[in-house]
Order: C-alpha cells, then structure tokens, then sequence
C-alpha cells in the first residue's frame, strides 16, 4: 500500500515535470523569446520569466541573446576629404531590437546578421570618412581630433539603416585601429629615419659648436688675465722706478763723485769673477813701476 | 529440425565470408578505415562461424552413431559377448571428444593470436593515419555497405531467433558473428555517409572505435581461455563453446545485458548466482536506488557554492531575484529549473594587452631591444609628427604622421557583476576593444618623444581615466585597475628603413655630443687657473723687481750721503784711496799681467787659452798668507 502511494506520487511528479516541459518555458533576463505557432509568429517575450507555450509541434520557441554584442571584421583602406589613403577598422556594439525581424532576416543567427550589418558599416565608414580631413584623425593638437565626432556620425548612419530593415539596434560604434597603406608605411618609415638622421647631424653639429664656444671662451679668458697681469706688472715696475729715480736725485748733489762712484762700482763688479787683467805700467798705482814720481792727479 | 540447425550454420560461415570480403573490397576501393577493420571483426566471425559449423556435424554425426547403436542394442538383445567398450563402438563421439578437447582449445588461442594482431595492426596503422577517403567512390560505398548490413541483419535475426528456439549452444556464436557483421555494415555505411557529407574525420574515430572493440574481444579470448582451466567441471553439463564471445553475443541475443551477464556468472562459479537472494534484491532495489541517487542529484542544485574570486548571480525563472548578487560562501536555492545561479570570476584580476600579440618562444627572452622583433605581432600606432612637412620625401601622399608600437597591459576586475553579466555579450572583448580605441585615439595626438620618455605615468593615467570613462559609459561594470605603458618604441621598421636602430643613433649623437661638451669644459677648467696663476706670478715678479728697485735706490742715495760727506772732507785723497781701494780688492783673485816697457811697435801676442801643459806664467802661486 504504502509503496503504492510512493509510486503514485513518483508518478505524479514525473507527469508534472513532463508537462511543464511541455507547457511552459523561462525567458533569462539576457535573452528575448519568439514563439511561432506552426510556422507562423505569434509573440515576441523581451521580459524574462516563466512563460506558457503550447507544446512542440505546435509552437516553436526561438531564444535570442538580448545583450549588447560587439564585433570588429576588416581593416580596410579608404580616403578622407583631403584624398589621403588611411585603413580604419570600427567596432560596432549592436543588440536585437525587434527579435521578430531578426528571426525573418537572419534566421536567428547572430553571425549571420553580423555579416550584413558589417556590409552596412563598412559603408557608413566610407562615407563618413569622406567628410573628414586626416588631420580630424591624427593631429598634435588634440582638440583638432575628432574620434567622438567621426563616431557619433558613423553610429547614426548605421542606425537608421540597420533598425529598420534588421531588426537591431545599433548602439556603439568605435574606430579600433588606425593605419596607412603598406607604400605610405615604408615612406614614413624613411622620413622617421631621414629626420633620425637629422637630428644625429644637428646633435653632432651641436655639441662641435658648443665646445668650439667653450675653448675660446677659456682661451680668450687666459689671454685677459695674462694681459692684465703683465700690464699690472709693468705699472708697478714703472712705479718703482719712478720711485728710485726720485731716490737717486741726491746724486745731482755732486754729479763728478756720483759718476766716480758708479764707475768704481762698475770694476767691482766687472772684476768679481775669475779674469785675466793686463795692465800696463801707466796704470796707477803701478806707474810706480816706471819710477814715475806718484801722481797726484785722478785717473781720469 | 537438426538439419535446419546445420543448414543455417552453413549459411551463417558463407554469409560471413561474403560479407568480410566485400568489406576488404570497400576499405580498398573507398580507402575507409572503419570498413577495414570491420572487415577483420567480420572475417574473425567467419572463422568462429566455421568452425562451430563443423563442431555442430560432429555433434549431428555423433548423435546419428548413438541412435544407430541404440537400434543396434535392441535387436541384439543385449548380449555380454560382444559388449565393447563405449569408447571403441562409437568412434564419432570419441573424434567429438577429442575435438572438444584439443582443437577447440587450440582454435581459440589461434582465435586470439589473431585479434591481437589485428589490434596492433590497426593501432599502428590509425595512429598515423589522416582521414582521406576517396570521394568519388563513397556514395556506392555507402548502397553496398547499406544493403550488405540490410542482408546480413536478416539472416542474423533468422539465426539467432533459430539458436534460442533450439537451445542450439553451437549456432549462437555464427548467429552473434552475423548480427556483428550487420552492425559493422551499418556503421561502414553510416562512415561513408559522413565521408560523403563532409566529416572524414569520423571514418577515423570510428575506426578507432572498432579497434577498441576488436581488442575488447581478444581480451575476452584470452580471458576465456584462462578461466577455462579454473573452472570447477560438473558432469552432465554442456561445456560452454569456448570461442564464443560474449560481447559479440550481446549483438546476437534477446536476453540483452543483464542475462547474459547472470549466464556468464552462473557459469563462471557453477552454480545459478541468479537464484541467490542477493541477486533477487538487487534486481528489484536497482530502480529504486536508481531513483533515489537522481533525486539527490536535483536537490543537490538547490545548493550553491561561491568561490572566494568569484560572485554568484540568482535568478528564478530567468528572473533576476531582490537580492540576487551571490557573495561567496555556501547558498540556498530553488532546484532546477525553478532557479539557477551563474558565477563569475568578479574578484579575480583579468587582464589583457593593447598593441601586441604575444609570442612565447620570444617572451622566453630575457632582453628586450627595440631592433628585435619581441612579440609575435605588433600593432604600430600612428602618431602625429610636429615636424613641419618638408614635401620633399612623399609628395602629395606625404602624412604627416609617425609610427609607434607599444604593448599597453590593462588589468580590471569587475565592479558591478549584474551590469558586467546582463549588458554584454561578450564584455571583456568589448573592453579590449574599447581600450585599444582609447589608445588609438591617444597617440594620435600626442608627442612622440614626450610619450617615450618623460610622459609615460602621465600618459598611462590619462589611458586609465580613458578607458574608465568609455566602459562606465557603456555600462561594462568593470574597475580598470592598471594600465601600464610598457616598452614604448618606435617601429622596427623595414630592412631599408631600420627606424629604431636610426633612434638609437640619436641617443648615440647626443651622448657624443655631451661628450664633447665636457671635453671642452675640461679644457676650460684646465686653462684658467692656469693663467690665473701664471698672472699672479708675474705681478708678484714686478713686485720683487719693484721692491729691489726702490730699496737699492734707497741704499744707494743714503750710501751717498755718507760718500759725499767723506769726500768733501779730502776730496783728493778720497778719490784715490777709494779708487786703489777698489782695485786692490779686485784684482786681488784675478790674473794680472803687467806689461813693463812700452814699445809700441811690439806685437804682443796672448794666448788665454788653457793649456794642456803648464809653463812659467801658468803657474799659480797661492797666497801664503791666504795659505795659512
């Protein structure tokens, strides 16, 4: 009996389970719902919760993700209003708007959609780009760029498009990347490298300049204080002789003496060293010799 | 009944070679590796299926000798005089024996050897093998293999429906060796369907497949022989059929799983298992055990655990609940699917790198130069150049704009886990792309050598307040914890144009140019006080110059003065003994030669020179006073 009971309630929960599998399905809060009856649509469920269907074949349930998808495909080349070739590549984050037409559209299928929306950027992309100069996209002064601009246009010429004919809404678009043609590159490449090459010159060229400018300088400064020296030197020489020469007056006194005095002065020194002297008998004292009577007169 | 017996065994081994012959027949033609080794499994049937063919005549023979014999007893009146031996009046039964006993154990190892090759054969041959089959031969490999599998399953049903209604030991094998084949039909034909439809893959793996099977079943040959010798013998009952394998027999067999599983243990222990009440409670609790351990399974998802990096995220129906933010630890919830929690890594640091794609063979290297290549792929950014265009190099396509590569790691983890779980798809892909379009934009305005040097922290924060603000605008739900501005450098450029070796050159010119400055501040700081103190020796020489100047002048005037006084005193006689005052002193340590008489036609003729050898006048006389 009591198994019986067991078995019972085993069984009614079972058939419970089964027809809430069949009569019932829960919308995620990240997904959106369509229901077909036999084929055809019947209603949209963007609310998540619990939600009655009738059982499969008669309606089929369709579950899309409801969050914001981002995608990114190709870096592609395109020229701006200054005719400058530049590759752009946008992200665009878009979501499903209206999951009825997604499903007509792309049978629900994400990537799918994300392929025709990608034809719809790329073009958006091209014309936009159309408006702007490329110093709106690379520039150093970073008012004059104009991402969020170039942005905010791009956005609103895939929206329109993409909303009404896909069924999405198209929320973000972004530039990713930025880049030149493979040509361009190289010549940039070369002008990074020419203007490298520049600057070893002017470097060179600089630091020549500076120590040229330093050696003179401290030549020019030695010759100064040479010339300063010696003129100072000369002043005090001339002062000192000034100063002897004023000492010497006293000697105008009795000029014959002075000049006598010099004189004598003059064979001290002279015969100070070794020297060989020849004299002959006229000179005094040895006049003497001669038998002269000793004169009474000078040398002079 | 009995010859019907004999019939369908007879079919079974010619059915069997048929069929593994056109099994060799598709593997080559097809080139489909399942169909080859299915072939084995099938032609190893074919050897089980004769030989049990055979056994069963021995057995048919033998039956035939003992009714002959009965007949021949009852007529005979059962006399003593010609009652021979058993053994030696029924010869079938002894050639039956001895079958039994040598050939059967003999066949079976022979059986195994066999498998076992079979099975090191295809493992070797699969093991380098890649799915190419032949296309345009698939589609009638698929109507052969299709019809073969269709033929042999009836013929098998026939046969084994026969050996149950028989209790035919002998005709089960042959019949589980057919319904095998018809399988293997099946799945060669379900191969060259998916080779046709565009999975070759498969025709591998299932091959695979089968080799498992195939060494399935030599081990089971091999165990049966083991066993065989273990097994406790009792009389009167039929010896099992040795080579019969009882996976193949699964195939063969209504029973199904479990009763061929009680055969073979009541088999193996010799007495019915399956009669035991522990084998009766099993049967009937199975199911319920079996309930029992789904229901814990269920109600084990009303618990949830939360891992310390993570949060957890609660929904019922779908349906956010109030307070559905899951803090790590242990929760309780509805079971499925009533409920349901998601977790996500919130806690845990994530991170990704803007501008490169890493490589691991060159993240191995320890030194990072801006001349070598050191991530797999480096996205260069474009930099406006403040250099005026010059027109000269590009012309009209000239841009004025530099390269730059940089690796920019960015590491967040997620501030608000419901935004970051019902906003995105994919969020952490969104903010890779959000933060390379903040790099992007960044450098396009930004000063080359600045961002390279000194401007990096500057530039690193202004990122992160970028990246912050596009992500919270977008309602990411991630903190941007770091972003950091890693080997900032400019491209390698091509092989003609090396831009980064052309930087490092630079830096070259300006350490040679500092170089050069210094050399000449050298020289200035080696010339100046050098003249600075060649000018201080001058002054100083006109100041002792000066000093003796003034002072002799002084000496001398104040000498005169005295002079004068004495002179005019006795002025003659001052004048003389002053002036042979003098002479005398003087010419004290001279050489003198007086020249006595004065002729002034003589020519005197003096030679001052010092002379090698002394004469007269070159004797010098010291002075005896001075001597002494």
């Amino acid at each position: 009996m009591k198994k019986t009971r067991l078995s019972l309630v085993i069984g009614a929960l079972l058939l419970v389970i089964f027809l809430a599998v069949l009569f019932a399905f829960q919308v995620r809060s990240t997904e959106v719902a369509v229901v077909t009856t036999f084929g055809k649509y019947s209603a949209s469920y963007t609310e998540p919760g619990l939600k009655f269907r009738l059982p499969w074949p008669i309606q089929n349930i369709y579950r899309f993700d409801n969050r914001l998808q981002n995608f990114e495909r190709k870096f592609e080349q395109t020229t701006t209003r200054d005719a400058k070739n530049i590759l752009v590549s946008l992200f665009v984050g878009w979501r499903i708007s209206d999951p009825k037409i997604f499903l007509e559209r792309f049978n629900g299928d994400s990537l799918k959609a994300e392929q025709q929306l990608e034809g719809l950027v790329r073009n958006a992309k091209n014309a936009v780009i159309g408006r702007y100069n490329f110093s709106d996209f690379i520039s150093p002064d970073p008012k004059q760029v104009k991402f969020e601009q170039f942005e905010a246009e791009a956005l609103k010429e895939i929206q329109g498009a993409a909303k009404d004919t896909y069924g999405l809404q198209v929320e973000v678009v972004g530039i990713k990347q930025l880049g030149l043609p493979e040509a361009i590159t190289g010549k940039v490449f070369e002008r990074m490298r020419s203007e490298r090459e520049r600057l070893v010159k002017q470097f060179t060229g600089e630091g020549e300049a500076k120590a040229i400018e330093i050696r003179s300088d401290a030549d020019r400064r030695r010759d100064e204080l040479l010339a300063k020296a010696e003129a100072d030197a000369l002043r005090i020489i001339g002062e000192a002789e000034a100063q002897a020469s004023k000492d010497y007056a006293v000697f105008e006194q009795k000029p014959e003496l002075a000049v006598f005095l010099l004189q004598i002065k003059a064979l001290k020194e002279s015969l100070k060293d070794r020297a060989t002297v020849i004299l002959d008998q006229r000179t005094t004292p040895f006049n003497l010799l001669t038998g002269d009577k000793p004169a009474a007169g000078t040398t002079k | 009944m009995e010859k019907n017996l004999s019939k369908s065994g007879a079919t079974n081994w010619v059915v069997l070679l048929v069929a593994g012959v056109t099994l060799v027949w598709l593997a080559v033609q097809a080139r489909l590796v399942t169909a080859a080794v299915g072939s084995a499994l099938v032609l190893v049937g074919f050897l089980v299926s004769l030989v049990s063919w055979f056994q069963m005549r021995l057995e048919a023979r033998e039956e035939a000798e003992r009714l002959e014999i009965e007949a021949l007893g009852r007529s005979r009146n059962d006399s003593a005089l010609f009652s021979e031996s058993a053994a030696e009046s029924s010869p079938a039964r002894r050639a039956r024996e001895q079958f039994e006993k040598w050939l059967v154990p003999a066949f079976t190892f022979m059986l195994f050897v066999l498998q076992a090759f079979g099975v090191w054969h295809f493992y070797e041959k699969l093991r380098g093998e890649d799915a190419a089959g032949s296309e345009t031969f698939t589609p009638l490999a698929l109507a052969v293999a299709a019809a073969l599998g269709f033929a042999l399953f009836l013929f098998g049903r026939y046969a084994a429906r026969l050996a149950q209604l028989e209790a035919s030991r002998l005709l089960r094998p042959s019949a589980s060796a057919v319904m095998l084949g018809a399988l293997l039909a099946g799945v060669t034909a379900v191969t060259a369907g998916l080779e046709w439809a565009g999975f070759p893959k498969w025709d591998v793996y299932l091959a695979w497949v089968l080799t498992a099977l195939l060494a399935l079943v030599a081990l089971e040959t091999l165990f049966a022989l083991v066993f065989e010798i273990y097994r406790p013998r009792t009389r009167g009952q039929a010896q099992r059929v040795l080579y019969e394998s009882r996976i193949v027999g699964l195939l063969g067999q209504s029973g199904g799983l479990f009763n061929t599983a009680a055969q073979a243990l009541d088999y193996q222990f010799g007495f019915k298992v399956s009669d035991t009440w522990f084998y009766h409670y099993l049967e009937q609790t199975v199911s319920g055990l079996a309930l029992f351990w789904l229901g814990i399974l269920w109600l084990s998802s009303c618990l949830v655990i939360v891992e310390p990096q993570e949060q957890g995220l609660h929904e019922r129906f779908g349906q956010p609940t109030a307070n559905s933010i899951l803090e790590p630890g242990l929760h309780f919830k509805l079971p499925w699917p009533i409920d349901a929690a998601h977790t996500f890594k919130t806690r845990e640091l994530q991170s990704f790198t803007v501008g490169v794609v890493a490589d691991e063979k060159l993240d191995a290297e320890r030194v990072l130069v801006w001349t070598r290549a050191h991530y797999k792929e480096e996205m260069p950014m474009l930099v406006a150049s403040r250099e005026q265009e010059t027109g000269g190099a590009g012309g009209e396509q000239a841009v004025p704009v530099n390269f730059i590569t940089a690796s920019i790691p960015v590491q967040f983890v997620v501030r608000d886990v419901k935004a970051w779980a019902y906003n995105q798809a994919d969020p952490a892909k969104l903010l890779e792309r959000i933060a390379t379009r903040e790099v992007v934009r960044h450098f396009a305005s930004v000063d080359m050598d600045k961002v390279m040097s000194y401007g990096r922290l500057e530039a690193a924060a202004e990122l992160q307040r970028g990246i912050q603000k596009q992500a919270d605008a977008l309602k990411l739900g991630a903190e941007i914890v770091f972003v950091g501005l890693q080997d900032i450098h400019p491209p390698m450029g091509t092989k003609e144009n090396q831009v980064a070796s052309a930087y490092e050159q630079v830096i070259g010119a300006i350490a040679q140019k500092e170089a050069k400055i210094l050399e000449a501040e050298g020289y200035r700081a080696e010339t100046l006080p050098t003249a600075g103190a060649n000018a201080t020796k001058k002054l100083n020489n006109a100041q002792a110059r000066s000093a003796k100047l003034t002072g002799e002048a002084a000496g001398r005037s104040a000498q005169f003065a005295n002079q004068l006084a004495a002179y005019q005193a006795a002025p003659k006689v001052f004048l003389q003994r002053t002036y042979l005052d003098t002479l005398t002193k003087s010419l004290a340590p001279s050489r003198k030669l007086v020249l006595g008489p004065t002729n002034t036609t003589d020519v005197i003729q003096f030679n001052l020179e010092d002379k090698l050898r002394q004469d007269m006048t070159d004797l010098y006389l010291e002075d005896p006073a001075k001597k002494k």
